[in-house]
């Protein structure tokens, strides 16, 4: 997934190279497309770069959290400028993988589904559950990542990403009211 | 039998945990838990496992290609934590005080309170073009580019500072803070007529401004570094908080040959700033006395905020991960930044002592 750049000349730039491939994968887990996500990105490096003289060991958790945040901010505004980013795309459609059991009902729904409706139910979830879910299945993060970017105890994660994958699941599958 | 929670049995989905393992298969409680939950994470991760390739060479060409917001060069004033910005602004904008309107007379500039003047990303741009000044003159410098690691009482003896430290407040275990000492100096950019009319700058360079010049004086500043790295040596940085404190007396901008109101008025009719930009320098009230902090407001917000008894600004970061805020009280200027949210901000610099 983290494609690199071939001659990286700086600790930005390798910073870059090493980590916007997975802040795309993060953004894209709430904004629902491939070119608003990559614009989320591009706008948190370049944030990062305004902001920031020295790349850390922190530099990555910055950003992650940064682009879980901007991609909230920026679904979750109501302008027609944000409408017009969050049209779906074609080609952007998720793989979406088959159950891995037969008799699991998810996976007929799942299937239904489409990455703009994933980042609706993403944008309706409270923050802290869409956080954990983009940063676990975007950015890859294993439980412990998880608990230092979001300041969390490492022992309660393993039950708060369960109750925003159920969150995620009946955000999913309720009926909207038109 | 004492159930597994719900932490262990999400955790089971992903880890190898062999213990856990048996329980499940001798606890119907913990078996039919451990199915839901398992099929709202497989349903979580079909749902959000996507395609993901990304170019990530034509990005970075984007990203080196991006339009910037045009800064003063490090180093022109020797100022920390990118405040060259608001000096410049401050010298350019600062007016004098009542009755210093003879030519000759050294004005001094002197701020003791803060005020956001909103920018747009585009404003920025043009307001780095316009307050440039380049065109109409000549910069020198005599700041130091000195930068050294001090301990905190070497600071204090160095600047005469009292530097304040965090007494409580909300500051993660391991806390650790370090101290950098830079060096003031002052900047002088002196008017040249002649360089004006040969570079046919914009706005005509009033006769008395000839040979006139600005003055910024820095005083040095104590720069603080906060990490909270833990000892485990697992601290790869995930959630690692940085923050940067700044302590250092107010600075001061002097001119001769023209006073500051004129060189307000001056820089105000240079052709990129718009009237709104304008209007806000013309609105702050005491402007002898108030530093103007330039505020990006596509990427930032600035608020109020009660600080030690005084009123300071906060700025915060719409990624709701950094903010600012920065006070003025007895001739001290004081910044503290980082990946903290602002409230929590706001309470570590009251936790200041």
């Amino acid at each position: 997934m983290l494609a690199r750049t071939p001659v990286p000349q700086s600790p930005l730039d390798r910073l870059f190279a090493d980590e916007f491939a997975r802040v795309v994968a993060i953004a894209k887990r709430i904004v629902g497309d491939r070119a608003t996500a990559e614009d989320v990105a591009q706008d948190v490096f370049a944030r990062f770069a305004e902001r920031s003289e020295v790349v850390s060991d922190a530099s990555p958790g910055w950003l992650h959290v940064a682009a879980v945040n901007t991609a909230l901010n920026l679904v979750r505004s109501r302008s027609r400028r944000v409408q017009r980013e969050l049209a779906f795309i074609d080609g952007t459609r998720p793989q979406l993988l088959a159950a891995q059991h037969e008799a699991d009902p998810s996976q007929n729904v799942v299937r239904a589904e489409s990455v703009r409706e994933v980042a609706a139910a993403m944008k309706r979830l409270g923050t802290r559950e869409a956080s954990l879910l983009a940063l676990r299945y975007g950015g890859g993060l294993t439980y412990a990542q998880l608990a230092r970017t979001l300041n969390l105890p490492s022992a309660q994660i393993g039950t708060l990403l369960a109750r925003a994958e159920r969150a995620l699941r009946l955000e999913m599958t309720r009926v909207t009211p038109r | 039998m004492l159930h597994l929670d719900d932490n262990r049995l999400r955790r089971l989905h992903d880890e190898f945990a062999p213990d856990d393992r048996a329980h499940v298969n001798t606890c119907a409680v913990c078996a039919e838990r451990a199915a839901a939950i398992g099929a709202d994470a497989r349903y979580a991760a079909a749902a959000l496992t996507m395609n993901d390739s990304v170019d990530t060479a034509a990005a970075h060409a984007r990203f080196l290609a991006r339009p910037r917001v045009i800064r003063q060069p490090r180093g022109r004033f020797g100022w920390p934590v990118g405040l060259a910005a608001a000096a410049v602004l401050a010298v350019a904008f600062a007016t004098t005080p009542l009755g210093s309107h003879a030519a000759d007379l050294l004005s001094i500039f002197r701020p003791t309170t803060l005020a956001p003047i909103n920018l747009s990303t585009t404003d920025m741009t043009s307001m780095s073009k316009a307050i440039a000044l380049e065109g109409y003159g000549s910069f020198h410098s005599t700041t130091k580019q000195s930068r050294r690691a001090v301990t905190l009482a070497q600071a204090a003896t160095l600047t005469g500072y009292s530097i304040r430290v965090p007494r409580g407040g909300p500051l993660v275990p391991h806390a650790s803070w370090h101290y950098q000492l830079n060096a003031g100096g002052s900047s002088t950019f002196t008017f040249d007529a002649k360089k004006a009319r040969r570079l046919k700058m914009p706005v005509e360079l009033p006769a008395k401004f000839d040979r006139a010049s600005i003055v910024l004086v820095a005083h040095p500043a104590v720069v603080g570094f906060y990490s909270a790295h833990g000892n485990d040596g697992r601290a790869a940085g995930y959630g690692a908080s940085v923050l940067r404190y700044v302590e250092m007396a107010a600075p001061e901008v002097r001119t001769t040959g023209a006073t500051l109101a004129e060189l307000e008025s001056f820089v105000l009719a240079q052709p990129q700033i718009t009237p709104e930009v304008k209007a806000q320098f013309e609105a702050i009230a005491d402007p002898s006395h108030t530093l103007p902090i330039p505020v990006n407001i596509d990427k930032r917000t600035a608020s109020t905020v009660q600080i030690d008894g005084v009123s300071g600004l906060a700025i915060g970061d719409n990624t709701g991960v950094g903010a600012g805020v920065m006070w003025q009280k007895n001739g001290m200027l004081y910044i503290l930044a980082g990946q903290m949210k602002q409230d929590d901000l706001v309470a570590l610099a009251n936790a200041l002592r």
